[in-house]
């Protein structure tokens, strides 16, 4: 039985990630939803406080487990439960809020165990909302975010993607695969 | 004395001193653990439950325990807490509570032994890990469950041969051709996007070509991409390169947007049209400074494998066909795209400040990937591929 049959996704409240792993999974997903009684309610109608999680099955006995954490950072003391094992994080950006490079240093640090052992990509959604940051300044944000962080990929994906495009979800989950071994996919 | 739950009844479990977040963690976990069916009661259920879980840092802390110890002596008792009292009377769980550890104990409570990893999380304590149920099955040899009538015969999946990798394409030096990425079309384009000023390129008749805007990275097109891409193809294209004013884009002309950075890209590869750049050397080791946004780009053959490739360390164009098994064509056509937006690294003496940086000395090694692994995400791509 292998251990590190799951991807992660995380990132901010209403960033998408409930959308991004119902684009990948192969049931419905569950998502366990208690009311959030806080301003969380006033950025989307309908908040997780829990995990997500979805299936992507290859064969009749094998799985590839999709977690998503739950999106306020208070519940971060939850997130250890997820992180033994796995193939990669995938972390979404919303660029619409405030402080997008702060949501960067946040999430990387919160995850900074994982990310020594297996790599990260980082989508980056509604920028066709707000356009600023573009990729390249979060690009650019990287160094000094990241500046007392071992990573196993230091320069890692940087996507604008839309969760409810299964495409750019699908070229996430991609570049994560890439990002552990650039060789697999030349087979004939 | 509590009866023991058989594996086909459902377990109750009672949570005190937790908040719905906290409550809905474990119903997460719950849900997510096949091997039973453990469900957490509501607060008001008067359902006798099996095991009770108490978070024993709230203000009551272990009053509550020492409590319902009294009141259901009977009663199995787990704690949770950030620092577990090492007498505790009772089972306790450090937080961030884990799944390796919640279900081990458990399952100890409810067959009555000791619980071990007491308290378990990152004090060291040995337990069971906890997986979901997952197996790779042999690559030649799939295992099929025996049928009987209530597990009717499933089709026998074909036996996948052996991988097999594709052959390295040959690459002799004295075959590459080379183009010059600074004259034509891309040229002009790459001084548009150095100098950040808005411009529009025009052709001989002083018809209006390209509208560019590099401060909004926009660009307007007036021709189609076969005008483009024969443009892109020409060394020495009659094309000019000036100023913008408000009469260039004449109403109600077709005109077609795009990303600045986009026509860039695609410029680069059209140009390129399976030639190596005459900066890079076939040799001599390039880098990638960050992934392309592959999103919102025209997706070039092996573009996701070559960008992982390129960013995790510097290799020369040579070893990157032999080791990717890439064709030369395709390769140089992502070069060119990526040096068109200025995301390559390579040492040159006309650009020392592009440099190959070498890698932090304190960088994680990238171990060698196992032939079952390899094998496992080979799978997983394909199957994502195919979504």
């Amino acid at each position: 039985m292998r251990e590190d049959n799951k991807i992660i996704f995380t990132g901010p409240v209403g960033v998408g990630k409930t959308t991004a792993i119902s684009a990948l999974s192969d049931i419905p997903i569950i998502s366990t939803d208690a009311q959030a009684s806080d301003m969380t309610l006033n950025r989307k109608g309908h908040t997780t406080v829990a995990m997500d999680y979805g299936v992507l099955k290859l064969d009749v006995n094998t799985k590839i487990h999709l977690y998503g954490t739950p999106g306020q950072e208070r519940f971060d003391f939850m997130w250890d439960i997820l992180t033994t094992g796995g193939l990669g994080l995938i972390l979404m950006l919303d660029n619409t809020r405030p402080n997008p490079k702060k949501d960067l240093h946040f999430f990387l640090h919160a995850f900074k165990d994982f990310i020594v052992d297996v790599p990260v990509v980082i989508g980056v959604s509604k920028t066709d909302v707000q356009t600023q940051p573009q990729i390249a300044d979060y690009a650019s944000m990287l160094p000094e975010v990241t500046a007392d962080l071992r990573m196993l990929n230091p320069i890692p994906p940087i996507f604008e993607v839309d969760g409810r495009n299964k495409e750019d979800v699908k070229n996430l989950v991609m570049a994560l695969l890439y990002c552990i071994d650039p060789g697999i996919g030349d087979q004939l | 004395m509590t009866k023991n739950p058989s594996n086909n009844d459902s377990i109750l479990v009672r949570s005190i001193g937790m908040d719905a977040r906290k409550e809905a963690v474990f119903r997460m976990a719950f849900k997510m653990f096949t091997r039973r069916h453990y469900q957490l009661l509501d607060a008001g259920d008067t359902q006798a439950s099996a095991v009770t879980i108490i978070d024993v840092d709230g203000a009551e802390g272990m009053t509550i325990a020492h409590r319902l110890h009294s009141e259901q002596p009977e009663q199995r008792i787990l704690l949770t807490s950030v620092s577990p009292q090492p007498d505790s009377m009772f089972p306790v769980l450090q937080k961030p509570v884990r799944m390796e550890t919640l279900f081990p104990a458990l399952e100890s409570l409810l067959n009555g032994g000791p619980v071990t990893g007491k308290p378990a999380g990152r004090s060291g304590a040995t337990v069971m890990p906890i997986r979901p149920e997952v197996t790779i099955p042999a690559l030649s040899t799939p295992v099929a469950p025996s049928p009987t009538a209530a597990n009717p015969p499933v089709p026998k999946p074909v036996a996948a041969p052996a991988a097999t990798r594709r052959p390295a394409p040959l690459l002799r030096s004295e075959e590459i051709r080379h183009f010059n990425p600074q004259a034509g079309l891309l040229g002009l384009l790459q001084i548009i996007r150095r100098d950040q000023s808005s411009a529009i390129i025009v052709n001989d008749r002083q018809q209006v070509i390209l509208r560019l805007d590099p401060m909004a990275d926009q660009a307007i097109l007036l021709v189609d991409d076969e005008h483009l891409k024969s443009l892109a193809r020409e060394e020495h294209p009659r094309l000019q390169m000036r100023a913008p004013n408000d009469t260039d884009v004449p109403a109600p002309a077709a005109t077609r947007h795009l990303t600045l950075q986009s026509l860039l890209w695609q410029m680069g590869a059209w140009t390129a049209n399976g030639r190596l750049s005459q900066q890079l050397q076939i040799n001599a080791p390039v880098q990638l400074k960050q992934w392309p946004n592959l999103t919102r780009l025209t997706m070039l053959p092996d573009a996701l494998r070559l960008a992982a490739f390129l960013a995790r360390s510097p290799a020369s164009p040579a070893l990157t066909v032999k080791m990717l098994r890439v064709e030369p064509y395709d390769l140089f056509n992502f070069l060119a795209a990526a040096d068109s937006l200025g995301l390559l690294r390579y040492n040159t003496a006309e650009n020392p400040d592009n440099r190959i940086q070498p890698a932090a000395p304190d960088a994680p090694t990238v171990a060698e990937i196992p032939a079952a692994k390899r094998s496992f995400l080979g799978r997983l791509l394909t199957r994502i591929s195919g979504l």
